[in-house]
């Protein structure tokens, strides 16, 4: 990681993510997420 | 993701937000925007994607500029350094010019909704184990969220609505089959809030159906909460599901939570979650010694020092435990330091701080900017005696800072009733949530439940909350709070609560700030 860009250290843990008792699971076949975008620097250019 | 070529030009993205600073204390507003002020060093956010950074040097003043007019590879390589730059791409910070990174979401929208009626978004089970209660608590969830009373009384239902959410009743009054203290006038019939424990086959049925769906989906995990009414009322039903099922079932793992009231415990309970690793949240609003009052709602059949002695069981018997605090209007006068206190002698390192469903009353009665104070004092003197105060305000935070935690929970944010959650009630019948008011199907037919108008009216309010959350700096990682209180409150899931939302920017940018500060200090 450079000098100027930095990421934030984690913060406290928690026991589970929602109030209700329920925490997210992550295993699913279905992405929820964007895929991680293409760095121009990394791709030779 | 645009196709890059020769010509591209990068600016820096319309999400780029960075902490206020101190001309941009309107939290009743956006805010953060890169141009609010030439500042040397400070942290820096995508207000889709999380991603917080600490930006300093040149960085700060080359994302101003790339914002104003793109710039070329060349020009931006002249400025700052590949690892700078590497990593602001990563983050989105930087993005090809005229590209609004929203059609990513917009494009999971679509994967969404043609996936949606598959179920394959299922990752988590509320049990409704039984809605009868030993205890008469304002801000209960069986009864607080339900927008469908008329509909439940015209059906010939008898629904106590409003503030005055449990009944208690001597036991002479008590329908025989039921418990001490069931409180629900409900047929077993009503969709929600039947009158009956969950029995252990309907629990059984569930959570075999939910590893099935997950098994066939690739999945290997599934999140089980044993919920109430109080869920300990039916541990018969509980240890069912424990001993049937425990930690691993048909290769899908299972993780437990239960929240209670704490009222009752027994080794054997204790014995069984230690086992099979059940965390147990335990609902305390404040600690008033004098009284003895421990929960909103005034007097409770038992005093704050049963429920020590019971915590302390827990405790002593490998349970890992935290506590649930409500901080509402009916709470405020009394909520404080001395439950953080209580938290940090019995060894619990935090308590789970909701602040009030009823929003658009609670931020009436107190400014969005009170509460914050308050919380914050509270959460700065729980930092001190090594007690983590959380609540859907701290996880938003988390969301920003943690990449992984934002990957894991982009779609739901902070509230997974909107598709990844199921709610059983003690018949079958399926909710979206205790909180939430539309009956999604039973479980006797799994398929109907995902093909449901209500599983994907609440499915497809995943990443999007509304429309006025388009350019809040937190439009990606908030929730906007419980999507059943905002459809109590508004009608609409999709309608904001202002001073929420005003709470929610000022608490995030509060915990955003010390969390830097912590940061430089220890660099």
């Amino acid at each position: 990681m450079s000098s100027q860009v930095k990421p934030l250290p984690p913060a406290g843990p928690t026991m589970s993510g929602d109030h209700c008792g329920t925490s997210a699971s992550t295993g699913t076949d279905i992405n929820v997420a964007p895929a991680k975008p293409n760095c121009p620097l990394r791709s030779g250019r | 993701m645009t196709t890059l070529d020769d010509t591209t030009r990068y600016e820096t993205s319309r999400y780029v937000r960075t902490l206020r600073t101190h001309q941009d204390r309107d939290f009743t507003r956006p805010g953060g925007l890169l141009d609010a002020g030439d500042v040397p060093s400070t942290v820096a956010f995508h207000s889709l994607f999380g991603n917080a950074r600490l930006i300093e040097g040149d960085v700060p003043a080359v994302l101003r500029e790339a914002r104003r007019a793109a710039l070329s590879l060349e020009d931006l390589r002249q400025r700052l350094d590949d690892d700078s730059l590497t990593d602001l791409f990563d983050a989105s910070y930087l993005v090809p010019e005229g590209f609004d990174e929203e059609q990513q979401i917009d494009e999971l929208l679509r994967d969404r909704a043609s996936n949606l009626s598959s179920g394959a978004y299922v990752s988590m089970l509320q049990l409704v184990l039984t809605n009868a209660c030993d205890f008469s608590c304002e801000g209960c969830f069986a009864y607080n969220f339900d927008s469908a009373v008329t509909n439940r009384r015209s059906a010939g239902e008898p629904v106590k609505p409003g503030p005055t959410l449990l009944q208690l009743r001597p036991r002479s009054e008590v329908a025989a089959t039921l418990g001490h203290g069931d409180w629900n006038d409900g047929s077993a019939l009503s969709a929600r809030n039947p009158r009956m424990h969950m029995t252990p086959a309907v629990a059984e049925k569930t959570v075999a159906e939910a590893v099935a769906l997950r098994k066939a989906r690739g999945a290997d995990d599934l999140s089980i909460a044993f919920f109430g009414g109080e869920p300990t009322l039916n541990k018969k039903t509980i240890l069912h599901v424990l001993r049937t099922f425990g930690n691993e079932y048909d290769g899908v793992r299972l993780a437990y939570r239960m929240t209670t009231n704490g009222a009752t415990v027994d080794d054997e309970v204790i014995e069984e979650f230690a086992r099979c690793g059940v965390g147990v949240s335990i609902s305390v609003d404040y600690v008033d010694h004098s009284s003895g009052e421990f929960r909103a709602g005034g007097p409770q059949r038992v005093v704050w020092s049963d429920i020590r002695a019971n915590i302390a069981r827990y405790v002593a018997g490998g349970v890992h435990l935290k506590l649930g605090s409500v901080l509402s209007s009916q709470t405020w006068s009394k909520w404080g330091t001395t439950l953080i206190d209580e938290a940090a002698a019995l060894g619990i390192d935090e308590i789970d701080v909701i602040v009030a469903f009823q929003a658009r009353e609670f931020f009436a009665q107190h400014a969005p900017s009170d509460v914050v104070a308050k919380l914050m004092e509270a959460y700065d003197y729980g930092q001190r005696v090594g007690v983590q105060l959380t609540g859907y305000w701290y996880h938003t935070f988390l969301m920003l800072i943690d990449a992984e935690r934002w990957a894991a929970q982009a779609d739901y944010k902070t509230c997974p009733a909107v598709g990844r959650k199921l709610s059983i009630e003690p018949n079958g019948s399926v909710f979206a949530c205790k909180a939430t008011a539309r009956q999604l199907g039973t479980i006797d037919s799994w398929q109907d439940i995902f093909s449901s108008s209500a599983y994907q009216h609440y499915g497809m309010r995943a990443y999007k909350n509304g429309p006025a959350c388009s350019g809040c700096e937190l439009q990606g990682t908030c929730s906007g709070g419980s999507s059943g209180a905002l459809e109590n409150e508004t009608g609409s899931i999709r309608e904001m609560s202002p001073g929420y939302c005003a709470y929610m920017r000022e608490v995030v940018h509060e915990l955003l700030q010390r969390h830097a500060l912590a940061a430089a200090a220890t660099a």
